[in-house]
């Protein structure tokens, strides 16, 4: 059992590793990937039912909600909180749509295409409506985004009930709202707590006590660091380190490359600073991220490019074997019901100037993903044709008050980027990965896939030394020139 | 018939059809209501065929000459999609590992299991040769990827089977199978190891009971040994099942990325990279489906040309001779 004591039957998955096995298993695995989301909750207990409040509309809503959700209400909360929607809007009832067998994204993408999408969607971190914008696939939700959520009191716009660091990644570069979110996800670094305790050490504030920690663990005979490097699809977790480490290296950069100075590099100004050179492979503090993952090299397990998912890094960390492992929340679910690992989760240590001269004296971040990749709802185009946007919204409005959200969070094995949430501790770490976000992530994320296809290949073959950095470098130019200008095309900027 | 023979068509009708001009006339329009209602039975499956097979292969053929996202409008760039993919290193990559990959795999898949189904029409009784015979099929009936799944796990570098035996035996030291750029390719062709493809054996074993007995009892007799008689009367005569059993080998392999795609990624680096995933990437995950389509049509044009130059150039002096044609083996028999 992890560090949570509660007892639960859910098999529980993490939600990349779910989509990772769904992608690789392809059709032919019909009888593995339904191992999705089944029986009873994690660590919350029981609430009482929200009271309905105020809806969107003064008429009764009514008729049947179609929610493709990805699994996310797949588990006791979930189930309780849509029979609880329901019960107090004793005319609408819910229909979940089930997630496919096989690759999802081809599946939502002739849904959308074909006009028979559900009326809410929840999209995967490899899903973003952003892409989809010129397809006209999806509606702009920026009104009700600023509009007063009605159940819960006193708030004058729904942005407002996000902690700053999600409002300023869930609206797009246009400023405009494509999904709401009131969930995220983050990496941190996972831990065997006997392992710790056996070697007598602590979670580490720094890099130098890390690697300090992990020397240990190797003398130790253990693995001190199982690392997915060869995890080389967009929206992994491991391919999160380098994004993070970027923030901490290339402090300088990014505050140029900042124009709007709102916080956060949004995709049209990283297309930019590709352009101007200001974000280039060939710029010291760039190379700096990739130099320091490098320097872990002699920490990872063996053959860390054989290591292509969490899967990996779950059976492996499993096996009690593995002292740490940086992955995703998606996780703790599946560590507490699956093993007997007791576990915790420390987010990246901070950066020295021992370790680097290129540190930032500002905080360091500690996230790679946040709010856009928890479970984002968006809303299609034929939701509105077909009449059920009030009600569309209206569900959304209700999932967003604080303890609903919480309970969803829990049992999805995701974060609430609320306010007001009351985080689960087991997942402190995750939640302050996921509330102090990389200022490039979301833009890097919304570049076309093949970038971070592309660099998540080249640090994985620079790291274990089968290329050179220059030769890395060189060729991560070429994807970053390819992506800045498929991103000009994808989203119609006008640069 | 000589001098200025002509083509006589057979009779469309039975003999007892044949009579008056009138009885003609409605022999012939019987035969035409039959044959109206046998296009008429066979056109769904036509249209089905037309609709799902042909008409996909000829929508990618011409959407090879678009840049096209699969949903917008498409914009015409003549053979830049072809361009692209020649200069495109991740291509390069993924064509030279498979044509590794294939060359291994139609050695293999023909000479395992033609050398195993052998060795089983070889066992004396009936009984024990069915039973091998279903022990080499029953794998069949497993989904190829709970196979790549147990693969992935005796692979595993830290806890991996491979490398725990390797230990045990003192034998080399552990080795990162598929995280290695240089053993991934081969950790791949090792899959499925020994190799008996239980499809391919049940091709080889009917081709070699299809032989008459009569042939290899004469050769028997001339003195011919085992060897001499799997050389020279029974490899020619299953010449036709090896070219089908290369084939199908060759296009499956060029077609597959299943394993791929579960156990490596195309990586490490592009090491174990191939045509089928890099279409599966560039058209599900990345949207270029002009693209994946002149991939496709590349990886189309290729079997194609290895078909035809199996169908032409790997031939015997006697094709596949059915149990009764005998006549189709004496110049093997005699040789």
């Amino acid at each position: 059992m992890g560090t949570n004591t509660v007892e639960s039957g859910v098999k529980a998955t993490t939600r990349r590793g779910f989509i990772g096995r769904l992608a690789q298993a392809g059709v032919l695995l019909s009888p593995l990937a339904s191992a999705a989301v089944h029986g009873a909750s994690a660590w919350a207990a029981p609430k009482p039912p929200i009271h309905a409040g105020h809806r969107v509309s003064s008429r009764a809503l009514e008729g049947t909600l179609t929610l493709f959700h990805y699994s996310s209400f797949e588990n006791p909360n979930g189930e309780a909180l849509l029979a609880e929607y329901e019960s107090s809007h004793p005319g609408v009832k819910i229909e979940l749509v089930e997630l496919p067998e096989g690759d999802p994204q081809p599946y939502i993408n002739t849904m959308l295409a074909g006009g028979t999408a559900s009326d809410v969607m929840t999209l995967a971190t490899n899903q973003q409506p952003w892409k989809d914008i010129k397809k006209g696939w999806w509606l702009d939700l920026t009104e009700y985004a600023h509009a007063p959520n009605p159940y819960v009191p006193g708030n004058e716009r729904w942005i407002d009930l996000l902690t700053p660091s999600a409002a300023s990644q869930v609206p797009f570069a246009d400023g405009h709202f494509y999904s709401m979110t009131t969930t995220g996800f983050d990496v941190a670094f996972i831990y065997n707590k006997t392992i710790f305790s056996e070697l007598e050490v602590e979670p580490p504030k720094t890099w130098t006590e890390l690697k300090s920690i992990l020397e240990k663990a190797q003398a130790a005979n253990y693995i001190p660091l199982f690392a997915e490097l060869g995890d080389q699809q967009y929206g992994g977790q491991f391919p999160g380190f380098i994004t993070i480490l970027e923030d901490t290296v290339m402090d300088a950069s990014i505050g140029k490359m900042d124009t709007n100075q709102d916080g956060v590099v949004d995709v049209q100004e990283l297309v930019q600073a590709i352009r101007d050179k200001t974000y280039s492979a060939q710029n010291e503090d760039y190379q700096e991220a990739w130099k320091l993952l490098s320097s872990l090299l002699p920490y990872f397990q063996r053959g860390p490019l054989a290591a292509t998912g969490s899967d990996d890094g779950f059976n492996a960390f499993g096996s009690g074997r593995v002292a740490t492992w940086f992955e995703g929340s998606f996780n703790s679910n599946s560590l507490n019901n699956e093993t007997d690992i007791e576990w915790g989760a420390f987010p990246m240590p901070d950066l020295t100037t021992e370790e680097t001269t290129f540190v930032t004296s500002g905080p360091q971040r500690k996230g790679s993903f946040g709010a856009c990749c928890g479970y984002p709802w968006a809303i299609p185009a034929t939701t509105k044709d077909n009449g059920q946007l009030e009600l569309a919204i209206d569900f959304i409005y209700w999932l967003s008050i604080p303890a609903n959200t919480d309970r969803f969070a829990s049992g999805a094995g995701v974060l609430s980027v609320l306010k007001d949430a009351e985080p689960n501790p087991e997942l402190a770490a995750f939640a302050e990965a996921a509330s102090s976000v990389s200022r490039v992530a979301v833009a890097e994320l919304s570049l076309p896939p093949e970038f971070l296809n592309t660099r998540a290949r080249l640090v994985g073959e620079y790291v274990v030394g089968q290329i050179s950095l220059d030769d890395a470098m060189t060729q991560m130019q070429e994807a970053m020139d390819l992506a800045a200008a498929g991103a000009v095309e994808m989203y119609g900027f006008d640069l | 018939m000589s001098g200025g023979a002509r083509f006589v068509a057979p009779p469309l009708v039975s003999n007892r059809a044949k009579g008056t001009p009138t009885s003609r006339r409605w022999g012939t329009l019987a035969h035409a209501r039959r044959a109206f209602l046998a296009y008429i039975f066979i056109l769904p499956a036509v249209a089905l065929l037309a609709v799902f097979m042909y008409y996909p292969a000829f929508s990618a053929l011409y959407h090879s000459f678009f840049t096209w996202d699969g949903f917008t409008q498409a914009t015409y760039v003549g053979l830049g999609n072809f361009t692209a993919m020649a200069e495109d290193a991740t291509m390069r990559a993924a064509t030279v590992n498979v044509l590794r990959l294939t060359a291994f795999a139609v050695v293999v898949s023909v000479t395992v299991p033609l050398f195993v189904a052998r060795l089983i029409l070889g066992l004396p009784s009936g009984w024990a040769q069915y039973v091998f015979r279903v022990l080499f099929v029953i794998p069949l009936v497993l989904p190829q990827v709970v196979i790549y799944l147990i693969w992935k796990y005796l692979y595993d570098p830290n806890f991996g089977l491979l490398n725990e035996l390797l230990a045990a035996l003192h034998v080399g030291s552990p080795q990162a199978w598929l995280g290695d750029p240089q053993n991934a390719l081969y950790a791949l062709m090792g899959i499925g190891f020994p190799w008996v493809d239980g499809f391919a054996l049940l091709i080889f074993t009917a081709g070699l009971q299809s032989i008459p007995r009569e042939i290899l009892d004469a050769a028997a007799i001339d003195g011919a040994g085992p060897f001499e008689r799997f050389r020279r009367i029974e490899l020619p005569l299953v010449i036709g099942q090896i070219k089908l059993v290369l084939i199908l080998n060759m296009i499956w392999t060029i077609q597959n990325f299943t394993s791929v795609l579960i156990l490596t990624q195309g990586g490490p680096g592009t090491s174990t990279m191939v045509p089928g995933m890099v279409l599966y990437r560039e058209s599900f995950q990345n949207e270029r489906m002009g693209y994946a389509c002149a991939i496709g049509m590349a990886m189309f044009l290729v079997m194609l040309t290895l078909t035809y130059i199996n169908l032409r150039y790997v031939r015997s002096e006697s094709e596949f001779a059915p149990r009764g044609a005998v006549a189709a083996a004496p110049s093997v028999a005699r040789a």
